[in-house]
């Protein structure tokens, strides 16, 4: 059944997937899954989060499979377009709980690691990766998307254009202010905290 | 190698230009160039950083594909069975339904008008006969005035027989001879005794196009309508009527 579907395009497999066919809504799934829970995980740092978005995208793939028109993108951009407005309509909800991590955060994670050299690589490694996923988080959300979308989800400038529906040359140019902005955001996270906090004199009998 | 050619470098894909860097030429470039052997490095580590978490993406948890599984089975079991539901107990959108209702409203609101606009009203003069209303009388009808003002407070009797009270009559006849039970000539429109008509009637006097009450008009009637006084009880309800010649 599977091989049957295998040469069909993801819009053909999305009509039969809405017509009832599981072995179609399978296939597109398993084509689809990964970029769709990259793209979620790196704009929510969160893998429930991330695992929500996927499963409100191909919901309403379902739901709103027929509302698919073939002219205007393949499948993918717009089972993306889905996924950027569940991102966006979490961000929002979850905005009114915690903000976005700031310059401080970033401090703290770098300072953190500044004082583990006694514990394993891994540790500091995840604690490297961490700070950087921050930093990619709390970039504006129009240098995130296309630092996520080129950079982390590795699609062309052209597919990335035709997701966010804008330019290849504005893509270009927001990726390259976004890397700046990012090189800058790690930078000063990794600036050792030389100076003592002017706190009181517990912090030194401590 | 300029800087400039440098930076362009770095403006395409990370992915594609960072090979580029072993170039001799670039490399010659940063050797000479501080801020460019600089740019080069914090790009370098920029790439090195993205490919760091790019690797340590968590793979699709097999949870989420069964979650996903399910959710499609159940999609279509609710799907089948709203198609198998008869047409009333399917799903009501709320906002079809408003959009429904402000159509028929508007249809309403429009054919009303357009029955206010298109349909001609007959000119009728009302004689309420001790009210202020007297100017509205054609001043030819004023002598007629104190015939009506005479059947002005009557109390009526109750009729003898109603076999056909409330039913309008077009003949002319009959609407002369009228029921003997009312004021001199007045044909009765409905049942009225002491009871149901308590109180004084009022007589208004009106013009109606002779069609409406089956006469054919005459030069008598100018322009076709004729004079009736209308007997009409406390309650705003007609209780006979009379033609006037």
């Amino acid at each position: 059944m599977t091989d049957r579907l295998e040469g069909r395009s993801d819009a053909e497999l999305l009509e039969l997937s809405v017509a009832g066919e599981e072995s179609a809504f399978l296939l597109l799934y398993e084509r689809l899954k990964t970029s769709i829970f990259r793209y979620a995980f790196y704009m929510t740092n969160s893998k429930p989060a991330a695992e929500e978005v996927t499963q409100e995208v191909f919901i309403s793939l379902l739901k709103d499979g027929e509302r698919y028109r073939k002219a205007r993108g393949d499948v993918a951009a717009f089972a993306f377009g889905i996924a950027r407005n569940f991102v966006r309509r979490l961000q929002k909800r979850e905005r009114v709980y915690q903000g976005l991590p700031t310059d401080e955060v970033l401090e703290k994670i770098s300072a953190s690691q500044a004082g583990t050299e006694g514990l394993s690589a891994q540790v500091i490694r995840n604690q490297g990766i961490e700070r950087i996923r921050t930093a990619i988080a709390s970039l504006p959300d129009h240098y995130r998307q296309v630092i996520v979308l080129c950079d982390l989800c590795e699609l062309s400038y052209a597919e990335a254009a035709c997701r966010l529906a804008c330019a290849v040359g504005t893509v270009r140019s927001r990726l390259n202010r976004a890397r700046a902005l990012l090189v800058q955001k790690l930078k000063q996270s990794k600036k050792p905290q030389t100076e003592l906090p002017a706190a009181g004199t517990e912090e030194c009998l401590i | 190698m300029t800087c400039q050619e440098l930076h362009n470098y770095f403006d395409g894909d990370l992915r594609v230009d960072t090979d580029r860097l072993s170039d001799l030429e670039l490399a010659e470039h940063t050797a000479t160039c501080f801020p460019c052997n600089r740019f080069v490095e914090e790009q370098r580590e920029l790439e090195e950083h993205l490919r760091v978490v790019r690797d340590s993406a968590p793979a699709v948890p097999a949870s989420l594909d069964n979650a996903v599984g399910a959710n499609y089975r159940s999609f279509v079991l609710e799907r089948s069975c709203l198609a198998k539901s008869t047409p009333l107990t399917r799903r009501i959108y709320p906002r079809a339904a408003l959009g429904w209702a402000a159509a028929v409203a508007f249809a309403v609101v429009v054919a009303y008008g357009g029955m206010r606009l298109f349909i001609p009203r007959p000119h009728v003069w009302v004689d309420r006969q001790g009210t202020a209303q007297q100017p509205m009388v054609p001043p030819a009808q004023r002598t007629e005035n104190k015939e009506t003002a005479r059947a002005h407070k009557i109390t009526p009797k109750a009729p003898k027989s109603h076999g056909d009270s409330g039913k309008r009559t077009n003949n002319p006849a009959l609407l002369a001879e009228g029921d003997k039970s009312f004021p001199t000539r007045f044909q009765s429109l409905m049942y009225c005794d002491q009871i149901s008509c308590p109180g004084a009637m009022e007589v208004i006097r009106v013009q109606l196009p002779s069609p409406v009450m089956g006469l054919t008009p005459t030069s008598a009637r100018i322009g076709g309508a004729v004079s009736a006084d209308i007997l009409v009880g406390p309650d705003g309800i007609a209780r006979g009527i009379r033609v006037v010649e």
